[in-house]
């Protein structure tokens, strides 16, 4: 079976390749499931590769649709005025009286042969038959009609995508001619609102059968088919530094593995967010690009809070090497916040990446899904060789809570510190609690943090 | 006599068809009669067979066929069927036989 890109690179590794070519896929899905930005994305994938495209809209003018996607990144004007693509509004006129049920789609087609032939169009969007239906629907050879439609379509050479709604629950029989039927779905758990889609068949060619969550970008479909299945990760001798040179030296004077993933756990106050702001300014100082994300704190404060501590990190975001994202954790639904958070290191391409804290999401009764939710941020990470940092908020004394195995597994290298007391003072410490495939330091070492940086006293308990 | 017929409107009427099928050739026959019957004279019938013209579906939006358009009187009229209902077609282009009279 040859396949052609459906446009949306996710949507592509889930279709082991892409749309069955010069053949009719069916996407289904209730309204505002983003069946027409799919069909779009189809549409501008084969634009860009000067694929001429032609949309069929049996619900809005072209006009409409012009305006409904103007804000995306995906220039549908550009295409439209360029001669790529040709939107044809097929407009149901109020006016116009059944008299019998005796009549074909022979009309549409013959109108979709003429387009065919003037515009060259290799790739054919309806959308939707769900419109077409309401219209004309009833009689049942009008099903029967439709199934023509596709059978008729398939004899074109064209690569066709039809969008359609779901009755009931149950399919039309037309989508059973289609080869290929995408399903998209919107569903609301504790009130956050997540979009999922699956392949529901694909006619003699192998796909993901699992469902997927997406979200709906200025950018279009954002979905990452992550298979934690598939341990492939290359995993690299480099080293990267922490960004403090005694911490360096308790790994062997080299710091991580470049791509690992970084665990800094620690009671409130004890300083992983200004290790991590050390880390990341030791990244961007020697030119790279590196993303904090935050969950807690103000992109504002994080800024002042580091400053006070002689870690100015404003220079890198005006250079462009830095980026940070506040963001709520309440904000989204944790597979919204997976995507987001994907879809920016892919658009931005770091070479380390914090996320502070990782706690904020365990207060959201979904134990199993921040496992998942890590796994699949991690194994992004790691898939891109990306150094990741994920700061770990303890409330206790220290003793380690039930989470922490739950994620421990899938971290490297991990790092905790903590607050201690004296009769006399109050101390910070800070220990390796484990560091795969490398020596590493055993001990409990104090340090300190003032506005000269950190200071790790290796000495004390040597 | 001449004169309250010109006052009466002159129906432009349309039919898209496909091919010779059977279907449309009920269709054309079927409208045709109605118009000798009904509209003595005071009618255009054009009869256009989308696969010889298909640019006609895009221009006048045509989706099914058998298609009848009233073009004028204005309001525009259409109607869709096999037009084998005389009744119902004339109730579709608003034709009331005594108005005819």
């Amino acid at each position: 079976m040859e396949k052609v890109t459906s446009g949306i690179k996710g949507l592509d590794s889930i279709l082991h390749g892409g749309l069955p070519k010069n053949e009719t896929t069916y996407v289904i899905g209730s309204a505002g499931s983003g069946k027409t930005m799919l069909a779009f994305q189809f549409l501008y994938g084969g634009a860009l590769k000067n694929e001429q495209g032609l949309m069929v809209s049996f619900e809005e003018a072209e006009k409409d649709l012009l305006d409904d996607y103007a804000h995306m990144e995906m220039d549908i004007k550009h295409m439209v005025n360029e001669g790529l693509l040709t939107i044809d509004y097929v407009f149901f006129d109020d006016n116009t009286f059944n008299e019998s049920e005796n009549f074909t789609l022979d009309g549409l087609m013959l109108r979709l042969d003429y387009l065919l032939k003037k515009t060259g169009a290799k790739r054919v969007v309806l959308d939707s038959f769900k419109a077409l239906f309401e219209r004309f629907g009833g009689p049942v050879n009008f099903r029967l009609e439709l199934t023509r439609l596709i059978k008729w379509l398939k004899t074109r050479n064209v690569t066709t995508v039809i969008t359609g709604g779901q009755s009931k629950g149950t399919l039309g029989v037309e989508a059973y001619v289609a080869d290929c039927i995408i399903l998209l779905d919107q569903r609301v758990m504790g009130q956050l609102s997540t979009r999922r889609l699956r392949v529901h068949k694909y006619r003699g060619a192998s796909h993901e059968i699992d469902e997927f969550p997406f979200i709906l970008s200025s950018s279009g479909f954002v979905v990452t088919p992550i298979n934690t299945l598939r341990l492939n990760h290359v995993a690299l001798d480099t080293r990267i530094s922490t960004g403090i040179k005694a911490l360096d030296s308790m790994f062997g004077g080299k710091g991580f593995f470049k791509g690992s993933s970084i665990l800094i756990s620690g009671q409130a106050g004890c300083g992983k967010s200004s290790m991590a702001a050390k880390f990341i300014y030791d990244v961007c100082s020697k030119g790279e690009k590196a993303m904090m994300f935050q969950f807690e704190e103000s992109k504002d404060q994080i800024l002042r809070n580091m400053r006070s501590i002689g870690i100015d990190l404003k220079p890198f975001i005006d250079k462009g090497l830095l980026e940070i994202h506040s963001v709520r954790p309440t904000n989204f639904g944790l597979e919204g916040h997976l995507l987001n958070i994907i879809h920016a290191i892919d658009s931005f391409e770091p070479t380390a990446v914090t996320l502070d804290p990782i706690t904020s999401f365990w207060n959201k009764d979904e134990d199993y899904g921040i496992k998942s939710l890590m796994t699949r941020i991690i194994d992004h990470l790691k898939s891109k060789q990306i150094t990741g940092m994920f700061l770990h908020l303890m409330h206790g004394d220290g003793a380690f809570e039930s989470q922490d195995t739950l994620i421990s597994s899938l971290i490297d290298t991990w790092i905790a510190l903590r607050n201690r007391e004296s009769e006399s003072n109050r101390y910070r410490e800070i220990y390796i609690v484990k560091s795969r495939g490398m020596a590493h330091d055993h001990s409990i070492h104090h340090f300190e943090i003032d506005n000269q940086g950190f200071k790790i006293d290796r000495k004390k308990y040597e | 006599m001449n004169e309250p017929t010109s006052k009466k409107a002159i129906y432009s009427l349309e039919l898209y068809v496909s091919g010779e099928s059977f279907i449309s050739n009920r269709a054309i026959e079927s409208v045709t009669s109605l118009c000798n019957d009904v509209l003595q004279g005071r009618y255009e019938l054009k009869i256009i067979d989308l696969q010889k013209d298909p640019e006609k579906a895009v221009t006048e939006n045509i989706v099914v066929v058998p298609t009848l358009i009233r073009k004028s009187p204005e309001p525009k009229r259409q109607i869709i069927g096999d037009l084998q209902n005389p009744e119902r077609v004339m109730r579709g282009l608003e034709i009331h036989r005594t108005s005819l009279i």
